[in-house]
């Protein structure tokens, strides 16, 4: 099998702290993977390195182009909208342009707020700013960080389904970096649970496509959370 | 030594500097000093200028004292600023020269001017310019281009420069007048940024002496020679105990003067700091002696005319009465002949 | 009663004291004119043609305000971000910066002479500081997420520079500006007190040199107005110009 991402060995060190210890792994294309842990579990500084932020050892293989949402400053407050989707696309001719910001202030229902700043949206807006901004560079591989980690309960279960949404329709390799083990279950095909620096496990998500709410309270999901839950503790 | 310790030193340091600060201000405070000598005290405002000498020569010699004064001297860079203080009410007396006397007169300002520090003074105000070709003369220099002139706004060299370019039938569009401090002209001369400085000793001869062959004076005594006046509070007429000591301090200086200039001369070397070279080179522009001379008068009025023509003063401004502000009575008991 | 009426209120008030006191032979009058007697004095000057000093002096301003803000932002972008250019640039920078430039007018008459580029020099000297030092902050405490999510989306540093780089930094940059401002009002005054010839610093000096000082207050007041008048407008215009600067985000 030929993996579409691949990491090998992949170690981060900040000063005398060794943040993350020879790490595998794969995935295939158009996987949605979760990846829980504890706070300093290295989490984020996966991310960072797979998206080369920082600097790390080992061997990362990418197919091309990435995405990356954070879960702050996730876009420019002196751009508006649909400026700040625009704002990778210099590459692309101008009159294409203009219509990839359309699709997607269109995909990110925010066509009616394309003028407005940032300032002026809610917390759940600018993130879907974000990943319209994300999407119209048309990336492989999207790194999400906590990208709704500031968000209340329910505008956070809003975005979790409109990210479902978006990713069956565009299907693109997702990883996504989250504490709450819930919507790591809900939203990804695979989770993996990193402590310590290491991935400790790797839990295939058996639920079907397409995933309503509804599932979060059926017995089966509970009993995975559980499961997960002893492996972080 | 841990912190604490150096905390409590620090401050310990910084109180003794303070309070011996204050200590030492206290001590040698006018009030203090006079008190002790049982002395009245007085101050006077002076430009730092060797035309201050016989004041100088005055407190430093110690004549004031033997009068029963003590004289403490505030100096400032122009007498123009003397005298403004002394109108603003923090000083007894300050001596200047005439054309601030004219100007304040006229805004209203009431004072006295009991005498003079300097009989007259010859070409002590002059036109250096930096040389052009072979032109020569005053009219000829100045009608060649418009040239920057440089002159102390608002004093005698401002007045001299008026008259002379009004001599030499130079029209005030044809010149640029710029303004700046005395002390800074012969910089701006030498770099070659103006053409040409109207200005009074000693910055004239410091002027000609860094410039040099590079240099050229345009002198005329008839135009205007600058005096140098103390004035006084209207109120000595009623109490004129400490101007009359004032006074016969300054001509027991005048006579230390014309009979020791060498020592004389040291001591305004001392408060001016000025070298040897320059004293004696503009020595003898000045006439030390006091007195009271109608060319006061006739300056005084002149300048008037000259405020009113310029715009220096209100229109309708009415031209004083001199002979008001000019108050001989005290010099003449002391030394009748010095009025002249 | 409204707020901005009794603002009012006092100042009249405030105008009518003086005018009793001055008139009153309290104080010497020629040293403490009343308001009418400055008005009055204030129109014998805009007779005499004081609208060119104004202009004079504003075009050294301005000038010396832009030269000294264009320059004082590129370094402070500079310095903020490249430690090498910091590590060469801000020790001579911060060596400089502590001299009051009030006190360095009179080397600047000696080294540049008095024309107008030794005036406009000392106003942009005095105006970099501030500015380069805000800029410097500002672009040193920019979210490390905004200059990476630039570098994931361009490779252009133009862009990174303009796009990302200066308007994160650009609200530490107005308050730079403004200080600039005040500073450059006080520069154009102190330049123009000695070897200048026409100007609203110099009608000032002048004015105080012939004891007009009626002449004074009012080209004193005039020079107030105009400091005012140009922060406010420099605060409108940076809010037409960058209009998400009004949400004070970041």
């Amino acid at each position: 099998m030929n993996p579409y991402i691949s990491v090998e060995n992949l170690s981060v060190k900040y000063g005398n702290d060794q943040v993350l210890h020879d790490v595998n792994f794969q995935t295939d294309k158009g996987e949605f993977i979760a990846i829980v842990g504890k706070s300093g579990s290295g989490k984020t500084s996966f991310l960072n390195a797979l998206a080369n932020l920082i600097p790390f050892s080992g061997t990362v293989k990418l197919p091309g182009a990435i995405g990356v949402i954070f879960q702050q400053y996730a876009v420019y407050p002196w751009l508006t909208v649909a400026e700040n989707i625009e704002f990778g696309l210099n590459k692309v001719p101008a009159s294409e342009r203009k219509n990839i910001v359309e699709k997607h202030l269109q995909l990110s229902h925010m066509a009616d707020k394309k003028d407005k700043y940032p300032a002026e949206l809610s917390g759940g807006q600018v993130q879907r700013v974000a990943l319209a901004r994300c999407m119209a560079n048309n990336p492989e591989l999207l790194l999400m960080d906590e990208p709704y980690g500031a968000l209340d309960s329910y505008t956070r279960d809003k975005m979790q389904e409109w990210l479902l949404e978006v990713w069956s329709a565009m299907r693109k390799t997702i990883i996504f970096v989250t504490h709450n083990i819930e919507e790591a279950i809900f939203l990804a095909d695979r989770v993996l649970v990193l402590e310590e620096g290491k991935f400790v496990q790797d839990i295939k998500v058996p639920f079907a496509r397409p995933r309503k709410a509804e599932i979060k309270f059926t017995p089966e999901f509970n009993e995975l959370r559980k499961q997960i839950s002893t492996f972080l503790n | 030594m841990n912190k604490p310790i150096i905390k409590i030193l620090g401050i310990a340091v910084l109180a003794a500097i303070l309070v011996g600060g204050f200590v030492a201000i206290r001590r040698h405070s006018p009030t203090n000093k006079a008190t002790r000598q049982s002395l009245k005290k007085v101050s006077v405002g002076i430009q730092t200028s060797p035309a201050m000498a016989l004041v100088m020569v005055a407190k430093d010699k110690g004549f004031f004292t033997q009068e029963g004064l003590s004289v403490d001297i505030k100096e400032f860079t122009a007498g123009k600023f003397a005298l403004e203080a002394f109108l603003g009410g923090s000083l007894d007396f300050a001596v200047s020269g005439d054309v601030p006397v004219t100007l304040a007169s006229m805004q209203g300002n009431k004072f006295v001017v009991p005498a003079q520090v300097v009989r007259k003074t010859t070409n002590e105000v002059r036109v250096v310019a930096r040389k052009d070709g072979d032109l020569n003369n005053a009219a000829d220099y100045f009608k060649a281009k418009k040239r920057k002139i440089v002159t102390s706004i608002g004093g005698g060299p401002e007045f001299f420069t008026y008259e002379f370019l009004n001599k030499f039938g130079i029209a005030k569009d044809q010149v640029e007048i710029i303004s700046q401090t005395p002390a800074d002209m012969p910089a701006a001369l030498a770099s070659g940024s103006v053409d040409a400085i109207a200005i009074f000793d000693p910055f004239a001869f410091i002027a000609e002496k860094q410039l040099g062959d590079k240099a050229m004076t345009f002198r005329d005594e008839s135009v205007y020679s600058e005096l140098y006046v103390i004035e006084a509070k209207e109120s000595v007429k009623q109490d004129p105990g400490d101007l009359e000591k004032f006074l016969k301090g300054l001509v027991a200086a005048e006579k230390f003067t014309q009979d020791s200039p060498e020592e004389a001369k040291q001591v305004v070397m001392k408060y001016t700091k000025l070298d040897k070279l320059t004293i004696d080179g503009i020595w003898d522009s000045f006439d030390f002696h006091i007195a009271l001379t109608s060319q006061l008068g006739e300056y005084l009025n002149r300048e008037a005319q000259w405020a009113k023509d310029s715009g220096k003063v209100k229109e309708g401004t009415a031209t004083p009465n001199f002979k008001d502000i000019i108050w001989d009575q005290p010099l003449k008991n002391i030394n009748p002949s010095a009025i002249q | 009663m409204s707020k901005k009426a009794t603002g009012v209120i006092v100042v009249v008030a405030i105008i009518l004291l003086w005018e009793a006191v001055s008139l009153s032979g309290v104080v010497n009058n020629s040293l403490f004119p009343a308001p009418s007697q400055v008005a009055a004095a204030g129109w014998q000057l805009l007779l005499s043609g004081v609208v060119k000093d104004i202009a004079v002096s504003m075009s050294r301003l301005l000038v010396g305000l832009i030269v000294g803000t264009v320059i004082g932002i590129a370094i402070g972008l500079l310095t903020g971000r490249s430690k090498t250019a910091a590590g060469i640039l801000s020790p001579i920078i911060q060596l400089l910066r502590p001299l009051p430039p009030v006190a360095i007018i009179p080397l600047i008459i000696v080294w540049f002479g008095i024309g107008n580029g030794a005036k406009v020099f000392s106003i942009a000297f005095a105006v970099f500081f501030p500015v380069w030092i805000n800029t410097h902050i500002g672009s040193k405490m920019i979210p490390k997420i905004y200059i990476w999510t630039g570098r994931l989306l361009t490779k252009s540093w133009f862009k990174k520079a303009t796009k990302v780089i200066f308007p994160a930094s650009l609200p530490f940059i107005v308050v730079g500006v403004r200080s600039g401002i005040a500073l450059a009002f006080i520069m154009v005054f102190v330049s123009e007190l000695a070897g200048a010839s026409i100007g609203l610093g110099y009608r000032i000096s002048i004015a105080h040199l012939a004891y007009r000082i009626d002449e004074m207050i009012f080209a004193l007041a005039l020079l107030a107005i105009l400091g005012a008048l140009t922060d406010y407008l420099f605060s409108v215009a940076v809010r037409r110009i960058f209009p998400w600067l009004k949400f004070k985000t970041i």
